[in-house]
């Protein structure tokens, strides 16, 4: 009965609208954080190299069409040296920067008789860049002294070079990356007139480095034990930038005529984007949440001023001030976990949207429904429908203390 | 429980008003088991003296005390307890909810204690004339039709006092009669005093009358 007294003025209109208004604002914002937490690992993993941008550089090979070119060449090979190095350290779009290392001794790889790729024989070469800048998510990515055995990385070029280009041109089997990962081969090297075998795999290709990757402990035992000439200069850096969508880069790289990978650039232009698109959405989710509390606190107001009347005339037979705001904070309870149970309609569907396109490259979120957004979502909404509950009170409080 | 004034003056009333008033700016105190009539013409201040006992006005000078409590410090939750179960109200303006019916009017109030069987709410509602009109809008009624709405409400508690600002101003005598005779023996029955207000001093012999 006290409802029917208390309900006046309020409108079926203005309820459904602020129940859309906070289903919207709800949905936008589970969306939006979900989509967040849900990409945040892709920005954030450490075993890949989309946390920073790993920008591989080298200096432009000149062209060599003389023979007195290739000599002039041979003595000015691009190679980068010391100081260029501490130049590219010192620029404000680098976090930080580490040099390929090569093999300053022959190797040679092979396979056994009893071995699915018996015959083969090729001279090979190794590169090696510090453990951490490898992309590729192998746990015994390392190799000690005296260990007889090699992990190798390889391009991921040569997987596909050989399958969509050898393999069926010979009408060859095509080989998966696990496939390619049983195979065993022998490693020679050779130097400083020694020679030792090691035992060797393929445990993973690698996207973003083009060449041949042992581990660097190896290769730097490697030149130590075997090497035959003084350890060379990099020719090639692998750059950690900040920022890898600035001009600065863009500007500086062309200026010293180096080379980089420009659809790598492209790459992280388009995830910078995608972080300002996150952003706005996230922006945009608490505006609308905002802007429909700052609604719900006005109209309650409004409400509770044009039912002024009948609230004092309720505390004049003796209902208290809890007894007059129940009926307004089961409307606000009803109308809050009515809109939070809606929104979770669209969160379900356009995160299975989002992640089905997710999906396609092959990506996995380890972000839980329930514990990380819905329980946040919903100890979010009961805060806020306490703060407006206590506004309702005090409000009330004022209006039967004026009167 | 006991009312006692000690030299109240509310702030509007002018001061010609006070001079000859026998309840502004006095030490006056009221007792359970009694009844009083508070009388004046128009504009002394007969409405804001009952206002003032009930918590509905605190621009006075002085002090109200229940029970030895002072009233300006009541909170209100305090005062809500104080109109639930020992001061009831015929207020001058009634304070019904027009768009609610005669019975709901009347419920509303009542609900809060279950005081009264619906038996004995129909059986006043019969007696005041009221009978055929229960589900009536209070908006579609006349004032007098509405006074007697307002003092069955008023019934419909426990209480120690009863206030009635000028409840039978729209009254004919023989339902002013009908009404009193039902206030008096309520009154009687829960050992309450009755504060009225009128215009008029005639009102009945035994009681203690005052002129503000």
């Amino acid at each position: 009965m006290i409802w029917k007294v208390l309900k006046n003025n309020i409108k079926p209109a203005q309820l459904i609208g602020t129940f859309f208004g906070i289903t919207l604002g709800l949905s936008i914002l589970m969306v939006a954080v979900s989509f967040y937490l849900d990409v945040k690992p892709i920005f954030e993993d450490k075993e890949s190299f989309w946390r920073d941008e790993y920008i591989i550089v080298n200096k432009k090979v000149k062209i060599t069409d003389s023979y007195h070119q290739i000599r002039e060449a041979d003595k000015e090979k691009p190679y980068f040296t010391e100081e260029e190095i501490e130049d590219i350290k010192k620029q404000s779009f680098v976090k930080n920067v580490a040099e390929f290392s090569n093999c300053s001794f022959a190797i040679s790889a092979s396979a056994d008789r009893d071995s699915p790729l018996s015959g083969f024989s090729t001279d090979l070469f190794f590169e090696a860049v510090p453990d951490n800048y490898v992309d590729v998510n192998y746990k015994d990515w390392n190799w000690t002294e005296n260990s007889a055995y090699i992990p190798v990385i390889l391009p991921k070029v040569y997987l596909n070079l050989y399958n969509f280009g050898f393999a069926q041109s010979q009408n060859l089997p095509q080989i998966s990356e696990s496939g390619a990962s049983l195979a065993k081969f022998n490693i020679h090297v050779f130097g400083q007139r020694k020679h030792q075998k090691f035992e060797a795999r393929i445990v993973g290709f690698s996207e973003r480095i083009n060449t041949i990757l042992a581990p660097k402990s190896f290769v730097d035992w490697g030149n130590k034990n075997f090497g035959e000439y003084e350890k060379s200069k990099p020719g090639r850096i692998i750059i950690i930038a900040k920022d890898p969508s600035s001009q600065e880069l863009v500007e500086y790289i062309d200026n010293h005529d180096y080379d980089i990978n420009k659809s790598e650039l492209s790459n992280s232009k388009a995830l910078a984007f995608l972080k300002i698109i996150i952003g706005i959405v996230v922006t945009i989710g608490i505006i609308i949440i905002c802007l429909t509390f700052a609604l719900i606190i006005l109209s309650i107001q409004l409400l509770l001023q044009r039912n002024n009347e009948n609230i004092v005339k309720l505390n004049m037979l003796g209902y208290s001030l809890k007894e007059i705001s129940l009926p307004y904070k089961i409307m606000v309870s009803i109308l809050f976990a009515a809109s939070f149970i809606s929104s979770l309609i669209p969160l379900y569907f356009l995160r299975n949207y989002y992640f089905s396109n997710l999906v396609l490259f092959g990506y996995e979120s380890t972000t839980q429904l329930l514990c990380h957004i819905i329980l946040p979502s919903f100890i979010f909404i009961i805060i806020v429908v306490l703060l407006i509950i206590s506004m309702l009170k005090s409000t009330i409080k004022k209006i039967i203390s004026k009167n | 429980m006991e009312i006692r004034f000690s030299k109240i003056i509310p702030i509007p009333i002018p001061e010609s008003n006070v001079a000859n008033s026998e309840i502004w700016n006095r030490d006056l105190l009221f007792e359970q088991n009694n009844k009083y009539l508070i009388y004046a013409d128009s504009g002394k201040g007969k409405t804001t003296f009952v206002n003032i006992i009930f918590g509905l006005r605190k621009d006075y000078t002085g002090n109200v005390y229940i029970d030895g409590e002072n009233i300006s410090n009541f909170s209100i939750n305090q005062f809500s307890q104080l109109r639930k179960t020992h001061l009831s109200i015929v207020p001058q303006g009634l304070q019904l909810f027009p768009e609610l019916s005669v019975l709901e009017n009347i419920y509303i109030k009542n609900r809060i204690q279950n005081y009264k069987t619906p038996e004995q709410i129909s059986e006043m509602i019969e007696k005041l004339g009221l009978s055929g009109f229960e589900n009536r809008k209070t908006a579609k009624m006349s004032f007098g039709q509405k006074q007697r709405v307002a003092i069955i409400r008023a019934l419909c508690q426990s209480f120690e006092y009863i206030l009635l600002d000028e409840p039978f101003s729209h009254l004919d005598a023989k339902n002013t009669e009908i009404a009193w005779n039902l206030i008096k023996s309520e009154a009687e029955q829960q050992n309450a005093s009755i504060i009225v207000t009128s215009l008029k001093q005639d009102f009945e012999t035994n009681i203690t009358k005052l002129r503000v």
